[in-house]
């Protein structure tokens, strides 16, 4: 079974699944590959940046939380840093349509121009098939990818849970430290770190 | 009547300055309106006083508990409090479940009050100016609201302790919303085989098992918030299954939070039971050695004979036999020799093969203290270590054709395995045949080194070194008792067509390497790793033809420009080659095989089908042979059949944390293993790395009502 069919069958079980829950990703399994409508509009699936490290920041942009680092410029700094550096950077909105930070494409597209929002791309899940199945609990909630295709680290953006921007510079990021790690061929010292922030708003039932 | 009027209105109003004393005006931000409340009116020096920070959400917004589930945040309360007052922690009363979608969290609706007990000063001082900064997350279905106020309350000095009336009611209602312990039960949790955990309570005789009860983790980083949680009742014991959160940080050593039963399920009108276990190692199958407790003689002694029996078995390894008819030469040649030096050869060696063990049982130990999920074989897992073995096993079978000389010092350790006279050849042939041996995981080999990484870092020590011993131990016999030498052959020309003979067991394990290189990283990466090898053998060719002392020097320069630029590519072909990944994800298991998952295990169980999962990789040659030899047999798939069993293979050619996880749960640090697991929830029926068609038919007769083929 090839990795496309395997997605497909795995958002399957999701949708009829009768408890849709979360799915069961760890560090060191392969990444399932997705396909999503992005900013653009257009079709984009994970296996295109195969061969390279791959960061998905889930995000709402009115969440407090994702506003710390946004309203900081904490976040667009990490996403100019490493996309410079050959990381592909995926911003990944799971809102559902009418729940708080649903975006359309326009409107993602507009939002990320207002944040100067500099990602690889932002990606849009609005039948959260995509953050269900990573187990996106939280945003932000922080996953990178290796070259192998591998998770090398899944969890919280940084060690301080708050929505405070004063604690950023005292907080260790992780996601930071996994990419400086990753992209010096070392292995990752932490690879998982507890998620924090506000509730994916995926859709009610 | 003026004067009781106003002396009514006078009392009132004292009554308001004395209730202003003990709780000051509340504060709303957003959605809270947050107020300090103490429960004592005043506080008597030394006496310990509770105060409180009560909360107030408006309908349909939420605050958190300690462990605030998949998403939110606990509200957190920061203390001023005078010289000589101490703050003790919050006094969490028992939490709701608050899902939303697919995200389960633990918090507040309604009001809340978090109390804490305070320490006051012996010495008595004036009133107590109290201070409490409370930030909270209030959330709503729909948005979250970061919020906080700075709170203050003055608590004079009284005499003796008095409730404070007004809160008392407050207070007592959160006091019966608190965990207690309950000394009737006995609460214990265990790590199961798939990683989920199983907390249980046992009653005291008499106690009824409470029904729909919902565990509360304190620490979101040990189970899944989210995820159901699954009831079982065994010989009188209530058990939940939880789900290992993803989060974990290392292996988590306690299991505590408040496990609820509604309606007073615990008894005594007890609802929320305070439980704080410790996490035990589960054994399935197999006894897996206690961890921790101090670890019997008996066992040990019986570990460290398994140690070096499985050691002395290595060297009959297909394996480690190559290097063996290496040695083998190399005593014949040195038959002739000095006896004490031969002596002092057999132990040097020894010296190798433990230096080497004790190396792999540091970085072993070294990686478990990192938490990091490795295990015995895993060289063979990496790709560019196999396809490296590949290139150093070429030159050494090219080396043993005539080729090239090899050159001391050029390929050092490899060159000095044929080097009869180094004693350093001795050692380095110690650490060669460790190294290779390290993918037969032995039948004995399984359980002694999953023993030594359950064991303290000391006895860990001393199996490897009893494991290293057993492998060293032949070649130390005949070193020691060298008159037994004269059972070989004597030195002569024959030797060296036998030398380039034992070019092709070298050459057939390059074969095999290929092979697991090629399921590691599919056609193309095996298409680059042949690339290396023949650009490798044009350098070592051009340098065997060139490089030679009866060459001139600007000749051997070119010579060895030519080896040095072809050997670099070679490692850049064998280095991008690794980094490829077949083009499947899941390995393919053809015809009644699936792949394993431990989802796919739960839920054939579950539909009532007894499954056997065999544990195997790529490079494991006792589980190809396992595999041919029993488990393929005509009369073992029959029985299969007939039993129904759905078969599953769990391929860990590449590193999966999940199989290595299920492994250690077994007591194993390396395949192959075979499990039978019945329909249902119980033991596996059958544990075995090494399993015969006996074994198996024997154990499929024990299934519970066999399930007729459909």
């Amino acid at each position: 079974m090839n990795r496309k069919s395997l997605s497909v069958v795995l958002s399957f079980t999701l949708v009829a699944g009768p408890v849709a829950a979360l799915a069961d990703v760890h560090v060191g399994d392969v990444a399932p590959n997705f396909t999503l409508t992005d900013m653009h509009g257009k079709e984009v699936s994970l296996d295109r940046f195969k061969g390279k490290f791959i960061v998905l920041e889930w995000t709402n942009p009115e969440c407090p939380f994702v506003r710390k680092h946004y309203g900081s410029n904490h976040m667009q700094g990490l996403q100019r840093t490493y996309t410079k550096r050959g990381v592909t950077w995926l911003s990944i909105n799971s809102g559902a349509p009418g729940r708080e930070g649903y975006r359309t494409p326009e409107a993602a597209l507009a939002t990320a121009a207002l944040q100067k929002a500099a990602p690889t791309d932002v990606l849009l899940d609005p039948k959260g098939t995509v953050g269900h199945m990573y187990g996106a609990t939280t945003t932000p909630h922080m996953f990178l990818i290796g070259r192998d295709g591998k998770l090398l680290y899944m969890g919280g953006i940084d060690s301080i849970p708050t929505n405070r921007v004063e604690d950023l510079p005292m907080a260790k990021n992780y996601i930071a430290a996994a990419l400086d790690e990753a992209l010096a061929g070392k292995p990752i010292t932490t690879k998982a770190a507890m998620p924090y922030g506000c509730s994916v708003k995926y859709a009610l039932k | 009547m003026h004067l009781p009027k106003l002396a009514r209105a006078l009392f009132g109003l004292a009554g308001l300055l004395c209730a202003s004393l003990s709780h000051a005006a509340p504060v709303r931000d957003g959605h809270v309106v947050a107020e300090l409340v103490a429960r004592e009116s005043a506080y008597v020096p030394g006496q310990p006083v509770t105060l409180g920070v009560h909360l107030t959400m408006d309908p349909h917004w939420h605050t958190y508990w300690r462990n605030s589930g998949d998403s939110g945040l606990a509200t957190t309360i920061k203390w001023t409090l005078p010289k000589g007052f101490e703050a003790g922690p919050i006094a969490w009363p028992t939490p709701a479940r608050l899902p939303l979608s697919t995200i389960m969290n633990y918090g507040y609706e309604g009001d809340v009050l978090l109390a804490s007990p305070i320490r006051t000063a012996a010495v008595a001082g004036d009133k107590a100016q109290i201070k409490a900064r409370v930030d909270w997350l209030v959330c709503s279905a729909e948005e979250c609201i970061p919020g906080g106020a700075d709170l203050a309350l003055t608590l004079p000095v009284g005499q003796a302790v008095a409730m404070d009336q007004a809160q008392a009611a407050l207070f007592a209602k959160a006091g019966a919303q608190l965990p207690q312990s309950a000394p009737k039960w006995q609460f214990t949790s265990q790590r199961l085989g798939d990683g989920s955990y199983r907390l249980s309570a046992r009653p005291a005789a008499g106690q009824a098992l409470p029904k729909d009860t919902y565990f509360f983790a304190d620490d979101a980083g040990v189970t899944q918030s989210g995820a159901p949680q699954t009831a079982t009742v065994e010989n009188g014991a209530l058990s939940v299954t939880l789900k290992p959160s993803q989060y974990a940080q290392g292996t988590p050593g306690a299991l505590n939070g408040v496990w609820v039963a509604p309606g007073g399920g615990w008894g005594d009108g007890l609802s929320a039971a305070q439980v704080t276990t410790r996490i035990g190692a589960k054994a399935a199958g197999q006894i897996l050695p206690p961890v921790a407790s101090g670890t019997d003689l008996a066992t040990l002694g019986g570990m460290l004979l398994t140690a070096f029996v499985g050691g002395m078995i290595l060297n009959l390894m297909p394996c480690v036999f190559p290097v063996l008819s290496l040695k083998i030469m190399g005593f014949v040649q040195s038959a002739g020799d000095d006896r004490r030096k031969i002596a002092l050869h057999g132990w040097i060696y020894v010296l190798g093969v433990l230096t080497s063990f004790w190396v792999l049982a540091g970085t072993l130990m070294g990686l478990r203290a990192a938490g990091a999920q490795l295990a015995w074989g895993f060289q063979l897992q990496s790709p560019i270590i196999v396809v490296l073995l590949c290139l150093l096993l070429l030159a050494l079978a090219f080396s043993l054709l005539g080729i090239f000389e090899m050159g001391a010092g050029l390929v050092g350790a490899a060159g000095r395995v044929r080097n009869k006279g180094g004693v350093s050849g001795s050692f380095m042939s110690g650490v060669l045949a460790t190294v290779l041996a390290t993918p037969c995981t032995a039948p004995f080999m399984g359980t002694a080194l999953a023993f030594a990484l359950t064991q303290s870092t000391f006895i860990g020590f001393v199996v490897f070194t009893a494991l290293a011993l057993g492998m060293a131990s032949p070649y130390l016999v005949l070193s020691l008792r060298p008159q037994w030498l004269a059972f070989l052959p004597k030195p002569g020309a024959w030797m060296d067509t036998l030398k380039q003979a034992m070019a092709f067991p070298l050459l057939g394990t390059i074969i095999w390497l290929l092979w697991v290189f090629g399921q590691q990283t599919g056609m193309n990466g095996l298409l680059q790793a042949m690339i290396a090898m023949l650009l490798l053998s044009i350098g070592l060719w051009t340098w065997g033809r060139w490089g030679t002392m009866f060459q001139e020097a600007p000749v051997r320069r070119r010579a060895l420009g030519v080896l040095l630029a072809s050997g670099a590519a070679a490692l850049w072909f064998a280095y991008a080659g690794s980094l490829l990944l077949p083009p499947a994800a899941a390995s393919d298991t053809s015809g009644e095989w699936q792949a394993y998952t431990p989802e796919k295990l739960a839920q054939m169980r579950s539909e009532g089908k007894p499954v056997f999962v065999d544990f195997s990789a790529a490079w494991c040659a006792t589980c190809i042979v396992n595999k041919q030899m029993v488990l393929s047999k005509p009369d073992v798939t029959r029985a299969f059949r007939e039993h129904g069993v759905v078969l599953m293979e769990a391929d860990w050619t590449r590193r999966d944390a999940i199989i290595t996880k299920i492994l250690a749960a077994h007591g194993r640090s390396g395949v192959p293993l075979h499990i039978l697991y019945a329909p249902g929830e119980g033991e596996p029926l059958l544990v075995r790395d090494l399993v015969s068609k006996e074994e198996i038919v024997s154990a499929l007769a024990r299934l519970p009502a066999a399930s007729p083929k459909a």
